[in-house]
């Protein structure tokens, strides 16, 4: 009798041990647990990827004129709430493709007549661009080409607008935004009557944001 | 043998694969990146304190470039809030206040530059808000023929100087028209009648009549003193035709504000066609189901009068 009552005590006492090794482990356990605050602060980043920084215009103008139009990328990626929006102005104080330089020029081909919010059918002797992707206003993008040509006879369906000193809105967006591309068309047209020579100029596109 | 053919071809395949992928991947990373970092600073200062902070710029493109860095003042115009970079006659510009450590530099693939700035806020200015862009620009060799293409990335600046503010700003408006062709979309109006910028926070979600989610954005946008903004919300993929409710929120100053639940029909064009031409067709088939219920009982009468 005493045997079964020592060997009963003896499974009590066991069976309390398990559980207070249990609980009690699972206490320990608990009570050596440091609470680490992970944190991580994601800067803000806003960026801008464009080609080889030229477009090429080449043209060998006809009587009536012929029109030719090159194109440049532009992809923009931020990670900022308010997105961006992406600007396109003449790189220099003139607006015009010029010979010589920007002040003194020897030859200019004038900026096209047309806005952003309305571009026109490219005249002879000027030059302009146009815009095509998701975030462009959809007047610079409906009636813009897409692709580019040499020599071609102006196009009576593609519209252009002329680049202007103040920044034009070609491309915006709210939010987060990867590698969001803008295609940018520059195109001259020329007839014989405008002076051979080297024609240049500079754009230059701005991003900030929104 | 066909066998032995195809895996004689499979190393050359894929050499040919992996030229044009490597070939592609080097055309594609030809382009030049310029990031900047961050987009947004907010500094808030006292009159003739002076302040010290950093930005970075950033090549992730494959090419090294040189850059230029540089202040312009920061103004909108317009609702839908196109930006100007340009001095504007008689308004207060900060770009006096900041010069820069390197105010030019080459920027290696995969390095960037630590610009630092130190910007000194006159004594006699007056407090509120002012407003610049520190720009960096890349420095492309000019081309003889043909079109230079510059870009320039900028870190917005909103700075308040002192404390003597007035916060204050209303929502003027939300609207949502009923009958729209796709892509959905809404707008609603802030306006900052105080003298200091503030942020705006929205939520807006799109969801078919059932209560599910079709659209749900989220977006933060700042608010310049004395001026109205108008923030239009696209849904660009949604469907052509739909019947969906509109809501959302805006929360700024301390306070949110409902945007109430509209309704929108969305019908492209298309759709609108189909309808009409299946509204004329219901039409048609009516008159014709009128007049053959009519023609029996015409020819009752007949056959009494004969």
């Amino acid at each position: 009798m005493r045997i079964i009552r020592i060997l009963k005590l003896k499974f009590v006492a066991s069976f309390l041990l398990i559980i207070g090794v249990l609980f009690g482990g699972a206490t320990i356990v608990s009570a050596a647990t440091a609470t680490d605050t992970i944190s991580s602060v994601i800067s803000q980043v806003i960026s801008v990827t464009t080609g080889t920084g030229t477009v090429n215009l080449p043209i060998t103008p006809t009587g009536s004129g012929v029109q030719t139009i090159g194109s440049d990328t532009v992809s923009v990626s931020t990670n900022d709430a308010a997105g961006y929006v992406l600007t396109i102005a003449s790189g220099n104080a003139c607006t015009t493709l010029f010979t010589g330089t920007c002040t003194t020029p020897l030859y200019t081909i004038p900026a096209s007549s047309g806005t952003a919010a309305v571009p026109v059918v490219q005249s002879v002797n000027t030059w302009g661009y146009c815009a095509t992707g998701t975030y462009v206003p959809s007047a610079l993008s409906t009636s813009c080409p897409s692709a580019n040509a040499t020599n071609q006879a102006i196009s009576g369906s593609n519209k252009f607008a002329g680049i202007t000193t103040s920044g034009v809105t070609i491309g915006s967006n709210s939010g987060v935004v990867a590698n969001n591309s803008t295609t940018v068309y520059f195109a001259v047209a020329a007839n014989t009557t405008q002076g051979a020579g080297t024609y240049s100029s500079s754009v230059v596109y701005t991003l900030t944001g929104n | 043998m066909r066998r032995v053919i195809n895996i004689n071809l499979l190393p050359a395949a894929i050499l040919v694969l992996a030229l044009f992928f490597f070939g592609s991947a080097r055309a594609s990373a030809a382009s030049q990146v310029l990031t900047i970092s961050p987009a947004i600073q907010e500094l808030k200062l006292v009159p003739g304190s002076v302040s010290k902070g950093t930005f970075n710029v950033i090549n992730q493109g494959t090419e090294p470039f040189s850059f230029k860095v540089y202040a312009t003042p920061y103004s909108v115009t317009g609702e839908d809030y196109t930006p100007d970079y340009n001095i504007l006659p008689g308004a207060p510009t900060p770009i006096t206040w900041f010069k820069f450590s390197v105010p030019a530099s080459v920027v290696a693939p995969g390095q960037s530059v630590t610009e630092s700035y130190t910007v000194t806020v006159p004594k006699n200015i007056q407090e509120g808000g002012y407003y610049s862009v520190g720009f960096a620009e890349t420095l492309n060799p000019k081309v003889q023929q043909g079109v230079t293409i510059n870009e320039r990335v900028g870190t917005l600046f909103f700075i308040q100087v002192g404390n003597n503010v007035v916060k204050k700003g209303d929502l003027i408006n939300w609207k949502s028209k009923f009958l729209q062709e796709p892509p959905l979309s809404s707008s609603f109006k802030l306006t900052n009648s105080g003298s200091i910028y503030y942020k705006a926070e929205y939520q807006y979600k799109v969801s078919d009549i059932f209560g599910s989610t079709k659209y749900y954005t989220v977006g933060q946008k700042v608010i310049l003193p004395q001026a109205t903004r108008k923030l239009t919300i696209p849904w660009r993929n949604s469907p052509s035709f739909g019947l969906f409710k509109v809501s959302g929120n805006v929360k700024f100053l301390d306070s949110d504000h409902k945007l109430s639940t509209k309704y929108v029909l969305i019908m492209s064009k298309a759709a609108r066609l189909y309808t009409f031409i299946g509204f004329i067709a219901a039409v048609i088939i009516a008159i014709v189901l009128a007049v053959t219920r009519r023609r029996p009982g015409r020819k009752i009468k007949l056959s009494r009068r004969r």
